[in-house]
């Protein structure tokens, strides 16, 4: 394998605050400096609550086509994952749902990149559910486009086991006039590094990104999501809401608008929660607007506990302290999906999950 | 093409988003050496262990690395720098030297003729100077102590060594390192237990002295259960000579004191502004940091608080213009180190014609701050097509019982105010103004009174000129 | 007989080591309305969330009572659980928590079996349409629309001891003339109301057995309806 990627470094050189990043690199490289592929793949049959339409790897020899990525690579996580490449596939989904099941390796790498193209009334649910025992390192890239007039939909839903480890690039770009939800249900192995970049450069297009995060004990995600808005009427808001319990969360978000966004709509929010004296959240929202065409742009994070007011109403009503706390939760990471994702069953069962990973079984 | 049309000509167009990941790093041209500075001290008559700080600074100046997150300025002349410091002679020394932009400023706010040449330096002796000893005399009857930086370190060094440089050491970054070599001038104030001098006490009353200079340092100790408000800088244009500004202020607030520090700056636009300003805010205290900034083609400017004893509150609040091609760096930073600590910052940034603001700021509560309180809005107005703003503030929270709460607006003028104001009658243009003024309103109100008059009057000359908005 | 209702001996309760409650004693039985009125800072809002449980509120002396057993020491849920309700005079806003299903779990909880068509009913009872059930608790809503989804509340629970704040406050002629009538049927089948109020006209209407008066967080008569009218006509002062 080409050691090339060693050469670079995790993250840009800068003393410049603006630039820090709160991944764990150290984990990562555990994986880099030894570099070796799976042997073994699976996925936790437990957590499989819907059937999927197609698993990848697929059973057909593992699928070779070109990995398109429009960004540059010049660090050493995603330069890593391009030249350890195993599995490279596009799927070009045409007003239907597909469900996808990305399979997660015991030990060592496996490295997976697909390039999603949506059209119509697309919607795509990718499913990456660790085997309880397994601590291996996935990396997987997402080249995400929605096609013209397109009304699309993706789900990322994360379970990791408490070893493992994943890597998780995704470039998106909208065509004009499409719109796109998205629905993020993380819970990171060991560490999540996320790092989500969208493009809307095209007019008249919608993009809600909707995260929501667990970090338990030991351990940890870095978050990045970033939306550059570069044509008139375009519109990009993305809600994160995080719990961490012992663990520790990173949110780093970025809104750009660009000269020429006649009436473009930017919208950033972070919530996070830390629910212990261990827990350890960090926000970095981040708003670069060049000139003054667009109509909305605003940020807002906050991190605090639970409300006690809310806590004490909803024990009044009958609910023990957990149970308040649990429903308090629930609320606080719905309050960021869109209407339709909140009622979809499936995406309420991973929400549960997503609560039961953190553990919180003592009143404090 | 001399240095100060060099500056004067950059434009930040050149700078894209794109561009801002990755920047050439500062080049330092020449050197300062160390037979410089200890003649430095040795003219000023400094006790020996200020010569040892002025020397293991400049030893840190050199080592430390260049910072490359300067925008606009690539390279640093080092013996020009120090060609002023030697002479000792930062203000215009005719009426013609003065900037064409400035003396007509000058003539539109109304000012007399001899507050003129004061601001602009040029003469030594002002109406109000019998007020100021007036005052000082005043001070001195309540143990206040209010003098050169200089004068102080000769008369009082014992107490001057327990704070200079404490709060911001020269090890921080290469431009503390810069200060602590080269320091000269600024204010030491000192304020005994539980006086509380209700008066403001302005800087004005220095312009006569080495306030202005390029890297002064001042000190404000307030100690327990007392009370003081200073006030630096001046809201009509100034004009120096030097280019690049390197100042510093240090707030040491004992417990239960209570200290308010006010900078109003308008230099002219030749100069690159740099200010290292941190208060440590001990139990009970409160410190206030107000900044209106409105001069200077590049300034980078981040008041900063070290709340270090339990119920310490700051609050810091900053209006910023960029009007024109420069770069306004600004923002807050505020430790929480203890228990039932609060800040609250507020930032308003306004660009126009190509100016550039940036909020760059820090929360950072650590572990064991149980229950502190850090609000921030930062809100930025863009006025035209050309401007920009940025926005980047980090919120670390390491406490579970602390609340932090975050929220940032960036715009451009309401279409909606406006054509509601033009159905009052305004002209646009005087509704712009209306809402410029608005905006920054409650920020205003916490400069002192006689400031906000003349903030408002330049504020509002700024943005008559726009003139044209396409 | 006694032993039912609920009683309060001899409260005298503190909030961050500020006394907001002395030596205060009350009874309300099974099937009784108590009327507890008092100037705004009387201490009435801080005896409903002690009865509750509150973890703010610290008991320094005294106990509460109901049904005989002592309950001063039980957490907010247990007394909950026993049939104490409280609506709240400003129920907080619970973005993201669906009031449907937020009444379905309360009502799980209780040990209650109530069906869609049992919530739908106690919506319609206060006025409410059901699509109020898809919206999430209190979020918009104005402040009759809250005190309304309260009392809906109460309805469900099928509470023993039923304390009501300021339920008139916010609410229009209707609602008021609704909710007391209510109140007055659920007493009618043996609950136990504590009613706070400000309102002599709502008080009228309500028709309680009782009416206690507390001023600076003590009790200072206890009375008939007559003495609405002394406070109607002098105010609070004239009672002292």
């Amino acid at each position: 394998m080409n050691q090339s990627y060693l050469t670079l470094p995790y993250q840009y050189i800068a003393d410049s605050p603006t630039t820090k990043s709160y991944a764990k690199w150290q984990i990562f490289e555990e994986y880099l400096q030894n570099p070796r592929r799976a042997a073994r793949l699976g996925v936790n049959e437990k957590l499989l609550f819907v059937k999927p339409h197609l698993k990848i790897p697929t059973d057909v020899a593992h699928s070779q086509q070109e990995a398109d990525w429009p960004l540059y690579i010049d660090t050493r996580l995603p330069a890593f994952h391009f030249q350890n490449l195993s599995t490279s596939m596009t799927i070009e989904i045409r007003g239907e749902e597909k469900v996808l099941l990305i399979e997660k390796p015991l030990s060592n790498t496996y490295s997976a990149h697909l390039n999603i193209y949506l059209e119509g009334k697309a919607s795509a649910t990718l499913l990456l559910l660790s085997p309880e025992d397994s601590e291996g390192l996935s990396t997987l890239s997402l080249n995400i486009q929605t096609r013209k007039e397109a009304e699309a939909k993706i789900s990322i839903i994360l379970i990791d086991s408490p070893k493992s480890a994943l890597a998780l690039f995704k470039a998106t770009r909208l065509e004009p006039n499409s719109t796109l939800k998205e629905t993020h249900i993380l819970v990171p192995g060991r560490t999540l590094h996320l790092e989500s970049e969208t493009f809307l450069d095209q007019e008249n297009a919608t993009y809600t990104s909707s995260y929501a995060v667990a970090t338990p004990q030991n351990r940890s995600a870095s978050i990045q999501t970033s939306a550059y808005i570069k044509a008139p009427r375009t519109a990009a808001e993305i809600r994160l809401a995080g719990i961490s319990h012992n663990g520790e969360l990173a949110h780093k978000g970025t809104i750009r608008i660009h000269k020429g966004s006649q009436e473009a709509r930017g919208k950033l929010s972070s919530r996070l929660i830390p629910l212990t004296p261990q827990s350890k959240v960090y926000a970095a929202p981040t708003l670069e607007i060049e000139s003054d065409d667009a109509t909305e742009a605003q940020h807002s994070a906050s991190q605090s506990p639970l409300d006690p007011a809310k806590l004490f109403y909803l024990q009044s009503r009958a609910l023990t302290e957990l149970e308040a706390k649990r429903l308090l939760l629930m609320a606080e990471l719905n309050k960021v999906l869109p209407e339709d994702a909140k009622r979809e069953p499936t995406v309420q069962k991973y929400l549960e999950i997503l609560l039961a990973s953190l553990e919180i079984n003592i009143d404090k | 093409m001399s240095k100060t049309e060099l500056l004067e000509s950059l434009t930040l167009t050149d700078i894209s988003l794109d561009s801002l990941k990755v920047r050439p790093k500062l080049y330092l041209r020449g050197r300062i050496s160390r037979s410089l500075v200890e003649e430095l001290s040795r003219a000023k008559k400094e006790p020996p262990w200020m010569l040892k700080l002025r020397l293991r600074s400049l030893e840190l100046f050199e080592k430390l690395p260049t910072p490359n997150w300067l925008v606009g300025v690539e390279e640093l002349d080092l013996e020009e720098l120090t060609h002023y410091i030697q002479l000792g002679y930062e203000r215009a020394s005719s009426w013609d030297e003065l900037p064409e932009d400035i003396r007509k400023v000058y003539e539109r706010l109304g000012l007399p003729e001899i507050e003129k040449r004061a601001l602009a330096g040029l003469s030594a002796q002002l109406e109000s100077e019998n007020i100021y000893l007036a005052f000082k005399k005043f001070l001195e009857e309540q143990g206040v102590i209010l003098m050169d930086m200089s004068e102080a370190v000769a008369k009082y060094p014992d107490l001057i060594q327990k704070y200079f440089m404490r709060v911001f050491p020269p090890s921080d970054h290469k431009f503390a390192a810069l200060h602590g070599a080269l320091w000269s001038g600024g204010v030491f104030l000192y304020v005994p237990p539980n006086v509380r001098v209700e008066a403001p006490i302005e800087a004005f009353f220095f312009i006569a002295s080495e306030l202005e200079s390029q890297m002064e340092h001042t000190i404000v100790v307030a100690d327990e259960g007392s009370f003081v408000h200073f006030i630096e800088g001046c809201s009509a244009p100034l004009f120096k000579r030097y280019s690049f500004h390197n100042g510093m202020v240090e707030i040491y607030a004992h417990r239960n004191s209570h200290v308010k520090f006010t900078t109003v700056q308008n230099w002219s636009k030749n100069l690159v502004n740099f200010n290292n300003k941190r208060a440590l805010v001990e139990e009970g205290a409160v410190v206030e940091w107000a900044e209106g900034s409105i001069g200077s083609k590049i300034s980078y400017v981040y008041p900063s608080a070290i709340l270090k004893g339990r119920n310490a509150r700051v609050s810091i609040a900053n209006i910023t213009v960029a009007k024109g091609p420069v770069w306004k760096d600004g923002g807050a930073k505020v430790y929480h180190l203890a228990p039932n600590t609060q800040s609250e910052v507020i930032s308003k940034s306004i660009s126009s014609n190509g100016g550039v603001s940036v909020y760059r700021g820090l929360i950072k509560v650590a572990r064991g701050a149980k229950n502190s309180t850090a609000s921030v809005k930062c809100d930025s107005l863009i006025m035209d097509k050309e401007s920009k703003a940025f926005t980047y503030p980090k919120n670390e929270v390491e406490e579970e019982e602390a609340y932090v709460v975050h929220e940032a607006t960036t715009g451009r003028i309401s279409e909606d105010i406006l054509y509601y104001l033009e159905t009052r009658g305004f002209k646009e243009q005087e509704a712009r103004r209306l809402i410029v003024l608005g905006y920054v309103g409650d920020i205003l109100g916490k400069l002192p009174f006689e400031y906000q008059m003349v903030f408002r009057k330049v504020l509002e000359l700024e943005f008559e000129e726009i003139g044209g908005y396409a | 007989m006694e032993n039912t209702g609920l009683k309060i001996e001899k409260l005298t309760v503190s909030v961050a080591s500020r006394k907001v409650l002395k030596d205060v004693s009350l009874d309300v039985s099974k099937g009784e309305v108590v009327a507890l009125i008092g100037p705004n800072g009387s201490g009435k809002t801080s005896l409903a969330f002690t009865v509750m449980g509150h973890p703010n509120y610290k008991v320094e002396n005294g106990r509460i009572l109901l049904h005989g057993e002592d309950i001063t020491s039980l957490k907010p849920h247990e007394r909950a659980y026993k049939g104490i309700f409280l609506v709240f005079q400003s129920p907080p806003d619970i973005g993201g928590l669906p009031v449907g299903m937020f009444l379905q779990e309360m009502t799980a909880k209780r040990g209650i079996e109530a069906s869609i068509n049992d919530i739908n009913n106690a919506l319609l009872e206060v006025g409410l349409s059901d699509h109020y059930l898809s919206r999430n608790l209190y979020e918009g809503f104005s402040g009759g629309e809250k005190k309304r989804l309260e009392f809906a509340q109460a309805l469900l629970f099928k509470p023993q001891i039923l304390i009501l704040d300021e339920l008139d406050s916010g609410l229009d002629i209707e609602g008021v003339r609704l909710l007391t009538g209510k109140t007055r049927e659920l007493a009618g089948s043996g609950v136990g109301v504590l009613y706070i109020s400000h309102n002599i006209a709502a008080l009228r209407l309500l028709r309680p057995n009782r009416v206690v008066v507390m001023m600076n967080g003590g009790v200072v008569a206890v009375d008939g309806l007559e003495i609405l009218d002394v406070i109607e006509e002098k105010g609070y002062q004239g009672l002292v």
